[in-house]
């Protein structure tokens, strides 16, 4: 190659190679501040976040208790005040629709007072008043009763210091529907998300 | 020497170097894009640097050091912080333990019938990330007649409880010989005098060494930057319980401190629709949690690991 090829070639590189490397470069340098500055709070947006629904921590009971023993805001005393000496299963209207799943437990007069029918039936006809029902579950659920008493049956809710505040102690129809009393089922919440992917779990 | 002439004839192009068509000056400039591009992606983890933290934060000493006058100074800047990214003001305490009291929890295994709404209810009161989601409660669904935990599922969906299983949730269970503050290089997690294990989110450095050393897998780490949607942002926080995380923090249970020491109930004791849920002060006799550990049945979850926890499964006999 002659001197003057490395001439002429020199000159070309001196020209418009390092023009061409130029423009790379600083497309590059375009390219890199682009992508951080576009994508600088896409975590922080949160597009896809997870909706928590009330009914996922409802702390309500799972049963409304009433202020008195009666049916559509009417004490049973309001239509009943004779004891009746039959079934009141037979009966027409409400009672018809009581289902009794109690166990061995299926008369109606074991538990409600059929002399004065605004109480519970204590053992030997004496009446137990609506809000003392927990010592009318306590006539068969002796141990029940007594963990209930102890705090180690059933819902305990505000404080476990009752120096610092009131402590609440759920009475057993908060929980169990005296007519039937087991634990119904119920819907679980969602389960925990699969790689943090919203409709897939683990 | 004749000149060389390529195919379309240009007089002055570069001579081709042996076998492929580019130049050390075109690779060159190649290699310098390329470079300048590999830089900015190994560099974009940055994009996420949210500016350097306040020079009184970075010089913060450790929590237990801390003279009442820093800390008061402390929850200052950080409730600051909080009521600037959530808009709320945060009613932020740094509540000490209560004399004469250790923590217990006693969960009624007969009884749970796996509806997670402790789950649920521990996330809306500790301020967990909502994206990546992070729960501390993990519901095992186990069949029935069975402890082992590895034929147990946490996926079921639906109504509950599902023939021939039972449900047992697992969570941090505060124990005595703790194997997760043993092994933190920083000393950002330690057990509290009332028997709460707790973490420092200022002080933890990330290193997910308690997270593998807990047999319960009951800690949670902050890969991304936690997102908490400002509604769901529960304003009566604790400095060591349910404040907001930062990213590259572990987090756990902490019985909900910031209600327990204040004489309430935790929050998924609070929601348990079956009252599986005990709770209590173990010193004191007359406590629900002192009667289920002296007339229960008590199940110790991986008893035979001698890490003695504050947590137990019982069953009515």
């Amino acid at each position: 190659m002659s001197e003057q090829d490395w001439k002429k070639t020199d000159a070309f590189r001196n020209t418009e190679i390092p023009t061409l490397l130029l423009i790379a470069v600083g497309a590059a340098c375009v390219a890199a501040a682009w992508f951080f500055y576009t994508n600088r709070h896409t975590s922080e947006q949160g597009p896809r976040a997870f909706v928590m629904k009330p009914e996922y921590y409802d702390i309500s009971p799972v049963r409304t208790v009433g202020k008195k023993l009666g049916t559509m805001g009417m004490a049973c005393g309001d239509c009943h005040s004779d004891p009746t000496d039959q079934d009141p299963r037979t009966a027409p209207e409400i009672h018809n629709k009581v289902v009794l799943k109690h166990g061995s437990n299926n008369r109606c007069f074991n538990c409600h007072n059929n002399g004065k029918r605004d109480f519970f039936a204590a053992n030997g006809g004496g009446q137990i008043p609506f809000s003392k029902v927990e010592t009318l579950c306590a006539k068969c659920h002796g141990p029940t009763y007594r963990d209930w008493q102890r705090g180690t049956h059933g819902r305990r809710n505000g404080y476990w210091d009752k120096t610092a505040g009131e402590q609440k102690n759920l009475v057993c129809i908060a929980c169990h529907d005296p007519h039937s009393p087991a634990f119904k089922p119920m819907k679980a919440a969602p389960a925990p998300l699969k790689h943090n992917t919203p409709g897939e779990t683990h | 020497m004749a000149e060389e002439k390529d195919p379309q004839g240009a007089p002055f192009s570069h001579p081709k170097p042996y076998g492929s068509g580019v130049t050390r000056r075109q690779f060159l400039a190649v290699a310098a894009a390329g470079a300048a591009a590999a830089a900015a992606a190994a560099l974009s983890p940055l994009r996420d640097f949210g500016g350097f933290p306040p020079l009184r934060e970075m010089l913060q000493k450790h929590f237990t050091e801390l003279t009442p006058g820093q800390k008061k100074e402390v929850l200052e800047r950080i409730a600051s912080q909080l009521q600037e990214k959530y808009g709320a003001a945060p009613q932020l305490t740094a509540l000490p333990p209560m004399d004469g009291v250790q923590y217990a929890y006693a969960l009624n295994i007969g009884r749970c019938v796996g509806c997670r709404k402790c789950v649920y209810a521990c996330m809306k009161e500790n301020n967990q990330s909502r994206d990546p989601q992070i729960q501390y409660i993990s519901v095992l669904q186990m069949e029935k007649g069975n402890i082992d935990v590895e034929k147990s599922s946490i996926d079921y969906e639906g109504q509950v409880p599902k023939e021939g299983h039972y449900y047992m949730p697992v969570q941090c269970h505060h124990c005595e010989t703790s194997p997760c503050t043993k092994v933190c290089p920083v000393k950002a997690t330690w057990r509290e005098p009332d028997g709460i294990v707790v973490v420092d989110y200022n002080w933890c450095i990330g290193c997910r060494y308690c997270e593998a050393a807990c047999p319960y897998h009951a800690r949670r780490f902050n890969f991304k930057e936690p997102y908490l949607p400002e509604k769901d942002f529960n304003p009566k926080i604790d400095y060591l319980s349910n404040r907001p995380r930062p990213k590259g923090t572990m987090e756990k249970c902490t019985f909900c401190l910031q209600r327990t020491r204040a004489g309430k109930y935790p929050a998924c004791l609070e929601v348990c629709p079956t009252g599986s849920r005990k709770f209590g002060n173990m010193l004191d006799p007359d406590s629900e949690i002192s009667s289920i550990i002296r007339d229960k049945r008590v199940y110790i979850f991986k008893e035979e690991l001698g890490t003695v926890p504050r947590f137990y499964y019982y069953t009515d006999v």
